[in-house]
């Protein structure tokens, strides 16, 4: 376990989660992909706190930033509990993992802590957030969840993943920024609340997606344009005619199956589908401002997390984003947002407008 | 419930969920009479079961959970029509075991 971090003027980083897993079988369905991760766990800086603090004065970050303290203090770690449900519904199911535990030999248990671990990494070393509150809150996971079932969820305090029927989806954990997806449920829930329905309920979705694709850009230490910005790499099965579930790069290109259909992400605002599935589309229109975040961070370069991620993170925690915020107002936040951090009227702040002009937002 | 296996048919639908595919959103429907003779009775037992635990119609409108996924059963019997609905994570195991069951032995 990583346990370092000291008080210099840059926080330490450790070697200290060497995930062997996770996107082994990504390869499958001729992505080709192989990834392999070394993660850092950092200690948080006093002085980065600080710089925050100064750089977002009336956030919802005053009250999640701790008292400052003197001397040599341990950095935040996680701490992860993993159940199975055996193949059942019942929740939370039995404890097969704990913090600290040495691998248990099920790929998906292993994966499941593995990616909890790097979620935390990313949001702590990243956002400088420590877990989901912000408050170090334990990391709880249940997989083996139902037979052959194919989906994941967060259901307020738990992330939970399913197997896969084999035939078009592999198990649920194979993919790390769908870990990440999950986690970020919990961290939009304990900030703006987005409401779960229509265009914040799509902005909700893009947000885990967003956060979800950086968990696994930061991991890989990938910049923006070396990122494969898909969500789901490696989860349909082999034979199912696709690379991954959503494409936020090229909304509606994902898969293009005879069983699964066709992706129906707009990319465009004159494309925005109005349904009553999907609670409004959730997973649909979420396309738009995926797409908005990736032209953003691309025009922007560098690690997407570093300048697109932060802007898009202190939007979510800006007291101003309402539950029912559409996506017009989320996008006018991340200009303003982006000015504050940075420069009014800088490249930054231009790069997000333009982005969300190219998408029909603004 | 009338008790003529044969003429039992079920529908499933699977709404939302992270995996909201399209191909997935279609209806999966099972007719007992496409079933042999055990698993056309056993989907009556599991269908009685989940049509008794069933929870009112409003009750059952809960708020999925971010990714849960929605769950509308109607089993069609004769004149009549008996709706069961749920959400992840489906707690009730009769009703788990009868959208196991039309997942597996139903087509899209």
């Amino acid at each position: 376990m990583c346990n370092a971090a000291d008080h210099e003027s840059r926080p330490r980083s450790m070697l200290c989660i060497l995930p062997p897993y996770i996107l082994r079988e990504i390869a499958k369905n001729g992505t080709a992909e192989q990834r392999a991760a070394a993660l850092e766990a950092l200690g948080v800086d006093q002085a980065i706190r600080d710089q925050r603090a100064a750089a977002a004065p009336a956030s919802r970050l005053a009250s999640a930033i701790p008292p400052k303290r003197t001397g040599k203090r341990a950095a935040p770690k996680p701490r992860r509990t993993i159940y199975t449900a055996a193949g059942s519904q019942k929740l939370p199911g039995k404890i097969v993992r704990k913090e600290g535990a040495a691998a248990s030999g099920d790929a998906a248990v292993d994966e499941a802590y593995d990616g909890l671990g790097a979620t935390f990494a990313f949001f702590l070393e990243a956002c400088q957030r420590n877990s989901i509150d912000d408050a170090g809150l334990p990391l709880d996971a249940t997989v083996h969840f139902g037979r052959k079932y194919d989906n994941a969820f967060w259901n307020g305090s738990r992330m939970v993943f399913g197997d896969g029927d084999g035939k078009l989806f592999n198990r649920f954990t194979v993919a790390l920024d769908v870990i990440g997806h999950e986690l970020t449920h919990g961290v939009t829930e304990r900030e703006a609340a987005l409401v779960y329905q229509g265009q914040p309920g799509a902005l909700n979705e893009s947000l885990s997606d967003v956060f979800g694709s950086l968990v696994k850009q930061h991991a890989l230490k990938q910049d923006a344009e070396a990122a494969d910005w898909l969500i789901g790499a490696g989860l349909l099965a082999k034979g199912v005619k696709g690379v991954a579930l959503r494409s936020m790069k090229a909304p509606g290109t994902a898969y293009d199956d005879r069983v699964l259909g066709r992706d129906p992400q707009p990319a465009h605002m004159q494309d925005f589908v109005r349904t009553t599935d999907d609670n409004g589309g959730v997973h649909i229109n979420s396309g738009i401002p995926n797409r908005a975040f990736h032209l953003a961070a691309t025009a922007i370069g560098g690690k997407a997390w570093e300048f697109a991620g932060r802007i898009w993170y202190e939007a979510l925690r800006d007291p101003r984003l309402k539950a029912n915020a559409n996506f017009a107002a989320f996008a006018k936040l991340t200009v303003a947002v982006a000015g504050r951090l940075y420069r009014p009227r800088g490249r930054e702040a231009a790069a997000v407008a333009k982005a969300w002009q190219q998408v029909g937002v603004l | 419930m009338a008790s003529d296996p044969a003429a039992l048919r079920v529908t499933l639908r699977i709404d939302g969920g992270f995996a909201h595919l399209p191909g997935l959103a279609r209806p999966i429907a099972l007719n007992a009479a496409q079933l042999g003779d055990e698993h056309a009775a056993q989907l009556q037992r599991l269908c009685d079961s989940a049509c008794a635990v069933a929870p009112t119609r409003k009750a059952s409108r809960a708020a999925a959970v971010p990714d849960g996924r929605r769950y509308r059963l109607t089993v069609d019997l004769g004149d009549s029509r008996r709706e069961v609905t749920a959400t992840d994570p489906v707690e009730t195991p009769a009703i788990a075991e009868l959208i196991a069951f039309v997942e597996k032995h139903g087509q899209r």
